[in-house]
């Protein structure tokens, strides 16, 4: 009896248990971000997805089709914060990017010690939060004599401005404060791509006398192009999204000026209570991100090799 | 390995189960340590700091309610002003609201249908010892959903010595009220450059509040954008000459050509600094808030010139009498989406009478307010905080209340006229402050804009 079982040919694992066997683990570690991103980020999604298109209720929503998205078409505000935000990102994503390089080009020539000063400095505002360098801000457009930009105009003879609170100027501000505060990451990543260029390319074009306009246009930017894109693509996002300097600094005013899609979903959602609004408000928004971020690529990126 | 796999599993399912059941269940726990009675109940309160000593009355009040009601326990949380409101909608839409929390009654919280009605609950003794009239501010529509604990008041507030240096006579204005036409009479003399260069404005506001608008159209005889019968009311020459009224003032420098960019601190800083002889938004706890801070002055913690405050009423159009905006404030009781009963609904409102008492009168001590109850006003009587002129003016004030209609609206329109007042009324008076629209361009506007959002 016991010859026959030590004779017995080895049993040959099914392939379930051969897979489980040699990935068991693998799986078993990305469980936990998939629970989380089914959890907090998918079931939201959907559940905000057929929100909009409800009136909703806690206790008893009732099925509308699209009368939200068709209220939202009719709503002037809606169609000036769609307004306001896409010149807030044609306003400020591509000159920060401008302002970013060059920054970074500056940089790049020091020493090493000052690199990492300025790197340091200039990450600071990111490390800050939104809320203490929107205060800063508030104290620097306070529209009386007292406020630090005005003090600053009052020594060239200009009469004090009411940064935000007027029509044409509040919106005008709240870049003004974005092209002065956002450079940290983008700089940080500009300059490890800068570091990544070959110096064989430039001594190439040091041989071929190169200025230094040439080598700037034929070896730095179109060796950047793959780090512009990414800031690009992230800094159309995030724009789009602006709302925190929204919140705290005009409250979407004067008279709509500063009012972004983010802050009008905000509005709808948590003063007036129409989550059902709010979520088909959600959804144009992230629909024009998406497109918009679909364009990028296919027009940006078509030269760039990884 | 099979051993392995199998322990894993185990501990995977043991977190598990962990994490899921500790939802909630820490207060249930705490229940069970105390005794697993089966008539133990917790009770969730959400409130703010209501006065400076609020949250040392939340536990003696607690203290004393433990010792009558041992098998209740009673979890507070207190929120800040900032935070409060947004973290509470997120939980009533999430329908987990607390079951109580301190506002004042709000048409868009009984359309959820968690809002607790109290009609049931109420005995005819807590009934009767309620003052005349203040009982109702709890009410939408003759249900009880709010237990008042003061009787909020907004007015202006002036400083003494620069009234008195312009010779205004501001005891006058309290006792008998003032005209717009007498008020700008007052601010021609209260308008002067002060000796560093700055200005002094007779009145200061901030552009991003409504209040200002609405005690002004208030005593220009409308109640609000609509009226208790749910008619429009900004739709006429009333609101023309009020919107005038404040352009005049803005035209003559009476009022700040920045006001549209101020914000409420920086209206109280200006006012601090000498830079404002009234400011348009004051409630009666003002005095002692005014008060305390000069005694930081005197102590040498805070800088700045010590002040005298003095309540001013709104005033109103010659041809129209005078307003006092006034409300209740106190605590609503909420029921979850899961509800959890009768017995904690039951539970949940001996809490609340807890918290609206006598003892809980000292809330309008403290803020210099109205009581509500005849035992707070027994038990509080002669322990005023305030300086006596100001509480006779806040007296005098309340003789003339306008109660907030929105207690008397239907839900519907109530809610109609919030986002009224959020999408077109602050926005066109940004407008006016900022020179960028005419009353009458605004005047306009509030006609199309009311037929589309009111209907009317």
């Amino acid at each position: 009896m016991q010859t026959q079982t030590m004779t017995a040919p080895p049993r040959t694992p099914s392939p379930f248990k051969r897979f489980w066997r040699e990935y068991g683990w693998a799986y078993l570690f990305i469980l936990a971000p998939v629970l989380l991103f089914l959890s907090f980020t998918l079931y939201p999604v959907v559940t905000a997805f057929l929100m909009s298109f409800q009136k909703y209720n806690i206790m008893n929503s009732t099925w509308i089709g699209l009368d939200n998205y068709k209220r939202m078409l009719h709503d002037d505000v809606f169609w000036k914060s769609i307004r306001n935000t896409v010149i807030f990102t044609i306003g400020t994503v591509p000159i920060n990017i401008i302002i970013t390089f060059g920054l970074s080009f500056f940089i790049y020539q020091m020493k090493n010690s000052w690199q990492t000063f300025f790197k340091a400095t200039l990450y600071l505002p990111t490390v800050a939060s939104g809320v203490t360098i929107s205060i800063v801000w508030l104290a620097i457009f306070d529209p009386t004599d007292s406020g630090l930009l005005n003090r600053l105009l009052e020594l060239f003879g200009i009469d004090p401005l009411i940064w935000l609170g007027k029509s044409n100027s509040a919106l005008l501000s709240l870049m003004l404060m974005n092209w002065l505060g956002s450079h940290g990451a983008g700089i940080i990543l500009y300059l490890a791509a800068m570091g990544g260029i070959p110096k064989s390319l430039y001594e190439a074009a040091d041989i071929d006398h190169a200025s230094m306009w040439t080598k700037f246009r034929r070896i730095t930017w179109p060796l950047m192009k793959p780090t512009t894109l990414y800031l690009l693509v992230t800094g159309v996002i995030t724009s789009f999204q602006v709302f925190i300097s929204v919140y705290l600094m005009t409250q979407g005013g004067p008279n709509f000026a500063t009012t972004t899609i983010a802050y009008l979903i905000y509005e709808t959602a948590f003063k007036f209570y129409d989550f059902g609004l709010a979520s088909a408000q959600s959804f144009v928004l992230a629909s024009l991100i998406i497109i918009v971020s679909i364009i990028q690529f296919k027009y940006f990126s078509s030269d760039i090799e990884y | 390995m099979k051993k392995s796999w199998l322990v894993l599993m185990l501990a995977l399912i043991l977190v598990i189960i962990t994490a899921c059941g500790n939802s909630g269940s820490s207060k249930g726990n705490s229940e069970g340590e105390k005794g697993s009675d089966a008539k133990q109940d917790t009770v969730v309160v959400w409130t703010y700091p209501v006065h400076g000593k609020y949250e040392d009355d939340l536990k003696q009040l607690l203290a004393d309610f433990k010792q009558k009601h041992p098998n209740i326990n009673v979890e507070t949380e207190v929120l800040s002003w900032a935070e409060g409101p947004e973290k509470f909608t997120l939980a009533l839409n999430a329908g987990n609201p607390p079951d109580l929390y301190f506002h004042s009654v709000d048409g868009s919280y009984v359309d959820t249908g968690l809002v607790l009605p109290l009609d049931k609950y109420l005995t005819p003794e807590i009934k009767d010892d309620y003052l005349p009239g203040t009982l109702e501010l709890g009410q939408i529509k003759g249900t009880q959903y709010g237990l008042p604990l003061y009787q909020f008041q907004w007015a202006w507030g002036g400083n003494k010595r620069i009234l008195e240096e312009a010779g205004i006579d501001w005891q006058k204005i309290q006792k008998e009220g003032w005209t717009w036409s007498e008020f700008e009479a007052a601010a021609s003399k209260l308008m002067k450059k002060l000796p560093d260069g700055s200005t002094q404005y007779p009145l200061v506001t901030d552009g991003t509040s409504l209040d200002f608008i609405e005690m002004l159209t208030r005593n220009n005889n409308m109640p609000d954008v609509l009226n208790e019968a749910g008619e429009f009311q900004w739709n006429d020459g009333r609101i023309l000459d009020t919107l005038t009224f404040i352009q005049d003032l803005l035209k003559k420098g009476y009022m700040p050509a920045e006001t549209a960019a101020l914000a409420p601190a920086k209206r109280t800083e200006m006012f601090y600094a000498g830079q404002a002889a009234i400011i348009s938004k004051a409630i009666p706890y003002y005095d002692v808030m005014i008060q305390n801070r000069n005694k930081d002055i005197d102590s040498g913690t805070v800088q700045g010139e010590k002040i005298d405050f003095v309540l001013l009423p709104v005033p109103h159009n010659d041809n129209a009498p005078a307003q006092t905006t006034m409300g209740g404030e106190g605590y609503v009781a909420f029921k979850q989406k899961k509800d959890k009963g009768e017995e904690h609904a039951k539970n949940t409102f001996l809490v609340m009478e807890a918290l609206s008492g006598a003892q809980a009168g000292n809330s309008a001590n403290e803020l210099v307010l109205p009581f509500v109850r005849k035992s707070q006003a027994d038990l509080f009587a002669g322990k005023g905080l305030g300086n006596k002129v100001n509480i006779e003016a806040a007296e005098t004030m309340a003789k003339n209340i306008s109660k907030p209609v929105v207690l008397n609206l239907d839900i519907n329109d109530a809610a109609k006229m919030k986002q009224f007042k959020e999408q077109v009324v602050k926005p066109n008076m940004q407008a006016l402050y900022s020179g960028e629209k005419t009353p009458q361009e605004i005047a306009d506007d509030f006609i199309q804009k009311g037929k589309q959002i009111l209907g009317k």
